[in-house]
């Protein structure tokens, strides 16, 4: 089963129609990365999987969007377990002015998890995915704030895997890093997709390249090709694509 | 094609198709000038071919160099990637079918001496040509229908080489005093043949730079 299916997706900020008719699938377990030029729609479209663009006011969205099968457009969503399944990860490292301990353990929290030694588990699992319980499991109680950009990322990332979600949303999470902080969380997704489905936005095309197994070029609200990663960047199918690409305008 | 939004990428792609386009001229003389020295018995013509060598390993190590530093510096994708790629293996083969006219330009000065080939090569000789001409011009102005029209003379030219070998082989054995002109005489078939094949190299390098699909191994399947 796919783990997102589109169909015939639309999407509307007020009057302005920011996707066009978006018919997409993505597979269980793989990266996939959705490129194209600013103001194209990729953000829009990685926010209407966990429902996101609800807090934007005005914004509507017409068309059938599944996530494991299950609608998620429409009234009568629990979003908190839309979440739960989809989390997100955003371009700067956000991590709440708290500490290691309470940043991993927060998603779980909020959803009904108190006993300590449960919470303690869960951070010490979801620190150990993402590279970080050996660096910081002495410093349990240190203020995320005062950890480095990349252990912040890292830190928001264990934050999101600790729901244990199916889904991770990844929206332009390296851009605020360095080259080396950028390959180690690169190589961070590749570790994590045996567990999770990985759907990136980016705009760093040669990350796109490196890091996904699908990927889909988007052009003015329009989702123009979707394809293997290999094909797209060696073969696209269409002119545009090939374009953007290859750094061409027509 | 449009424009790259960064004008020396534009450049340096430029750049790098002019220089293949001067090595595959430089090559397509050289095999010209071989044939020419062959039927006219032209020893300072065959010199001047062993001479032109060198500027084309010279064209071939700058190229190398450019479609490297392209790579490394913008990361290119689709069909510039395909195009410098091949571009890398094109010079490859150029670079070889110069090193065949040099063996072929030593051959035409120890037939000057010995006298005319056994054999009448003139029609196989300009089959291969076309082949050449056809194949890189297919590459320069991307005519995959052009490189294809290549494969067709391939079987042609290998038929031709079996027949000839074959011939060469039974007047020697028949007419001993023949094999001073026999031997370079097949060589040259020999030569002609392997000029061909790196001509349908080209072509096929060109069909995969044009559709991204590799025709190599599979054209008959």
């Amino acid at each position: 089963m796919d783990a997102i299916s589109c169909k015939n997706l639309c999407f509307y900020y007020g009057d302005f129609q920011a996707l066009k008719e978006i018919n997409l699938a993505v597979a269980e377990k793989r990266i996939t990365a959705l490129i194209g030029p600013s103001g194209c729609g990729k953000s829009t479209l990685l926010r209407v999987f966990n429902r996101m663009n609800d807090l934007i006011i005005g914004s509507r969205a017409t068309g059938e969007v599944k996530i494991f099968g299950n609608e998620i457009i429409g009234g009568g969503i629990d979003l908190m377990a839309l979440r739960r399944r989809v989390g997100m990860v955003f371009q700067r490292p956000n991590p709440f002015p708290l500490s290691v301990f309470d940043n991993a353990s927060y998603g779980p929290r909020i959803h009904g998890t108190t006993k300590k030694s449960d919470l303690e588990k869960i951070v010490a699992e979801s620190l150990n995915a993402v590279g970080l319980w050996g660096e910081l499991k002495d410093r349990l109680k240190q203020n995320a704030l005062t950890l480095s950009g990349e252990e912040q990322q890292r830190l928001c990332i264990a934050r999101a895997v600790a729901t244990k979600p199916d889904i991770l949303l990844m929206d332009e999470p390296c851009s605020a890093l360095d080259p080396q902080a950028t390959a180690r969380i690169e190589e961070l997704m590749q570790d994590l997709k045996s567990n999770f489905t990985i759907l990136i936005v980016t705009h760093n095309m040669q990350q796109a390249a490196r890091v996904s197994e699908d990927c889909g070029f988007m052009l003015m609200g329009d989702l123009v090709e979707f394809g293997r990663t290999n094909q797209i960047f060696t073969a696209p199918s269409d002119k545009k694509t090939e374009d953007y690409i290859t750094g061409r305008y027509g | 094609m449009d424009h790259h939004i960064d004008h020396h990428y534009d450049e340096a792609l430029t750049s790098l198709k002019q220089q293949i386009l001067l090595m595959g001229s430089k090559v397509e003389v050289m095999v010209a000038d071989c044939v020419r020295a062959l039927k006219d018995k032209d020893k300072t013509l065959a010199a001047k071919i062993m001479e032109s060598d060198r500027s084309v390993n010279a064209l071939e190590v700058a190229i190398d160099e450019q479609c490297i530093e392209l790579l490394a510096r913008y990361q290119p994708a689709a069909g510039d990637l395909r195009f410098i790629t091949r571009g890398l293996k094109i010079v490859t083969d150029l670079e070889r079918i110069g090193d065949l006219a040099v063996n072929f330009a030593q051959r035409v000065k120890e037939l000057v001496e010995e006298g005319a080939p056994p054999v009448d090569i003139s029609k196989m000789a300009a089959i291969v040509q076309k082949m050449l001409k056809d194949s890189f011009s297919a590459f320069v102005e991307g005519d995959d229908k052009k490189a294809e029209g290549v494969f067709k003379h391939d079987d042609e030219v290998d038929e031709m080489t079996k027949k000839f070998v074959t011939e060469l082989i039974d007047r020697v054995a028949k007419e001993p005093g023949l094999a001073k002109t026999a031997f370079p005489a097949s060589s040259i078939i020999r030569y002609l043949e392997r000029i061909a094949d790196h001509a349908t190299n080209i072509a096929e390098l060109t069909i995969f730079m044009m559709r991204g699909r590799d025709v190599r191994h599979g054209r008959s399947q």
